[in-house]
């Protein structure tokens, strides 16, 4: 069996872990969709209704054959909460999520790849200590603090920023409307960047460094080669297959992240969703959301090796041989 | 005039060099006050014991020694000190004019890079050519250099360490330089192959009308082949002059006990009763 094949192969298994894993845990979690998503007034014929309609009343054995189906069908059901189809959910809060956190990943990798490389070039030297001082703050502030923090000081005591969604009310129109969401991003997506950037600036610089001592980077040095040519195109893309690595499987992680900040800064996108649905035992919703998010996993996972067989010739020929 | 003694054209010049790593309280002093001059055409040979601060002289003339190593003495090239030029100005020296073969060349190329693009950006970068030119020449280097021309194509980690010590020297002469600096070039090759690789070089280094400093451990094998020789010994110059002087009438102790030891190697062993 290849490489390749094998991945796959343990791919699926992780799915599957995972698929069973959200039908389970959910279900023996505290609580049921009947106290958490319906109105504790409903009368108790009422009750068992919404129950017979979300198919709760049928056996656990029938309930998972039925949820393993809509997952791998994608179709999803209806969300408890709000009765709409999970995929409509889902579809109208992700843009503001991959808007809030694409451009968090990206600037914090691009900022912290920037300082770690300039840390490790300058070693000893006032830059890299306040590279190493700066990311360890960075990186040991837990969110909220930071993000209430901010909230504080720029929408509430100095409001130049709004203190909470997505759009102004009334909400503008035209050219304004895209303005006005940028402006009501800008506090959570440099909050993300502050938060994340340490994290980044510390892991390259500590793999720079080694980076920077290996022999072929004094050889490319002594081919007389440009400063910046060794750094990037020797030492950096040598470190490539890690960094490339952990941006991928980070992503997913960022994405459950996008709880907090969703939270904080009450944005209705997929995190605050992901949130709701747990807490009110909507499982339809919350199994789709968690499916997803594991599905991502496992496709960034796969990604990962495809990027770093594609970065280092040595990793490739591991692949060939099987 | 000695060889040894400074001055000349055309040669590269180390006069007065000291070396001395520093470590967190404590220095060591690697080089001390060593003068020594490549010509073009001559193949010099550093000899000495592990250790003796060879390669830490070598390694001062591109300047290529640890950050915060201190560097004493000048480096003249063709008239300039290179010892002192910034790290831009150097660059234009580094391989254009001065080459390296390091030490076990199983490290010295860049994983992700084909042999090709370690000989082809050198050559965009110091001659100019394009990336087409340049993948021309290299194939021409590599064939000079006794490698088939299909592995300019495979990574470092796909070639053997005699291919590997190859490459290196292709990729040392691939702007033409007029001196080669060779830092125990056939360490950790089986013997055939070392021979073969130090024939290639040193036939490489008189064909091109190259200066050549080829240090090693090995006082036959350089006196094999170097036109003088220079010992060392913690940190110092002991002797110098003409290969076959230094092995037939050496002066220094040292030098005497290192010949000894030779012979005591080559003679046959004893048979037991």
């Amino acid at each position: 069996m290849t490489s390749a094949r094998k991945r796959l192969f343990s791919s699926v298994i992780v799915l599957a872990v995972v698929l069973a894993l959200n039908f389970l845990l959910f279900r023996v979690m505290p609580g049921d969709p009947l106290t958490g998503v319906v109105d504790p007034r409903f009368s108790p014929e009422a009750k068992q209704q919404l129950a017979a309609q979300w198919g709760l009343d049928k056996p656990l054995s029938e309930q998972f054959v039925v949820y393993i189906r809509e997952m791998l069908s994608f179709r999803f059901g209806l969300s408890m909460m709000t009765g709409a189809p999970v995929w409509d959910e889902l579809k109208n809060r992700a843009p503001n999520t991959v808007a809030l956190l694409l451009p968090a990943l990206i600037l914090s990798a691009a900022l912290g790849v920037w300082l770690g490389v300039k840390a490790a070039q300058r070693r000893g030297s006032i830059v890299e200590r306040l590279v190493l001082i700066g990311g360890a703050v960075s990186f040991s502030f837990p969110s909220f603090f930071v993000q209430l923090l901010l909230l504080l000081c720029f929408a509430f005591a100095w409001p130049v920023f709004p203190l909470s969604g997505t759009t102004s009310i009334p909400p503008p129109s035209g050219i304004a409307a895209f303005a006005d969401y940028l402006w009501h991003l800008a506090l959570p997506l440099f909050s993300l960047v502050v938060l994340s950037f340490g994290g980044w600036a510390l892991y390259i610089r500590n793999m720079m460094v080694k980076a920077m001592g290996e022999d072929y980077v004094l050889m490319a040095r002594a081919r007389g080669l440009p400063r910046r040519r060794v750094v990037w195109n020797h030492a950096f893309r040598s470190i490539l297959p890690p960094v490339l690595t952990i941006l991928l499987l980070s992503l997913p992680g960022v994405v459950s992240g996008a709880v907090i900040t969703e939270t904080v800064f009450s944005l209705n996108g997929v995190g605050r969703f992901l949130l709701e649905a747990t807490n009110s035992h909507d499982y339809p919703a919350a199994g789709a959301a968690f499916f997803l998010l594991a599905l991502l996993t496992i496709g960034c996972n796969l990604l990962a090796d495809l990027c770093c067989a594609l970065a280092d010739p040595r990793v490739r020929g591991e692949g060939t041989r099987g | 005039m000695s060889p040894f003694e400074p001055s000349a054209e055309n040669a590269v010049e180390i006069r007065g060099l000291s070396v001395t790593y520093r470590g967190s309280g404590k220095s060591v002093r690697a080089v001390k006050d060593c003068s020594l001059r490549i010509r073009r055409g001559e193949i010099i040979g550093l000899v000495g014991e592990s250790g003796s601060g060879k390669s830490s002289a070598l390694m001062a003339i591109p300047r290529l020694l640890p950050a915060g190593t201190l560097v004493t003495g000048q480096i003249i090239c063709d008239g300039t000190d290179i010892a002192n030029l910034s790290e831009e100005e150097l660059n234009k020296w580094r391989w254009r004019r001065i080459a390296l073969v390091p030490q076990g060349a199983m490290n010295s190329f860049t994983p992700h890079l084909s042999i090709e693009r370690h000989i082809t950006e050198v050559l965009t970068c110091h001659m100019g050519m394009s990336r087409r030119e340049g993948r021309e020449r290299a194939a021409d280097l590599a064939l000079t250099a006794g490698l088939e021309t299909s592995i300019l194509t495979r990574y470092p980690h796909e070639l053997s360490g005699g291919q590997k010590q190859r490459a290196a020297l292709a990729a040392a002469i691939a702007c033409d330089p007029d001196f080669l600096l060779a830092d125990e070039p056939t360490t950790a090759l089986d013997v055939i192959t070392q021979s073969e690789v130090l024939e290639t070089i040193t036939g490489l280094a008189r064909r091109r009308g190259m200066g050549l400093l080829l240090v090693t451990h090995d006082l036959p094998l350089a006196a094999g082949v170097c036109d003088r020789l220079a010992v060392m010994k913690d940190g110092l110059i002991v002797e110098k002059g003409l290969s076959r002087q230094i092995v037939t009438e050496p002066a220094h102790d040292y030098t005497k006990k290192l010949i000894e030891a030779i012979r005591a190697m080559e003679k046959p062993p004893e048979v037991l009763p």
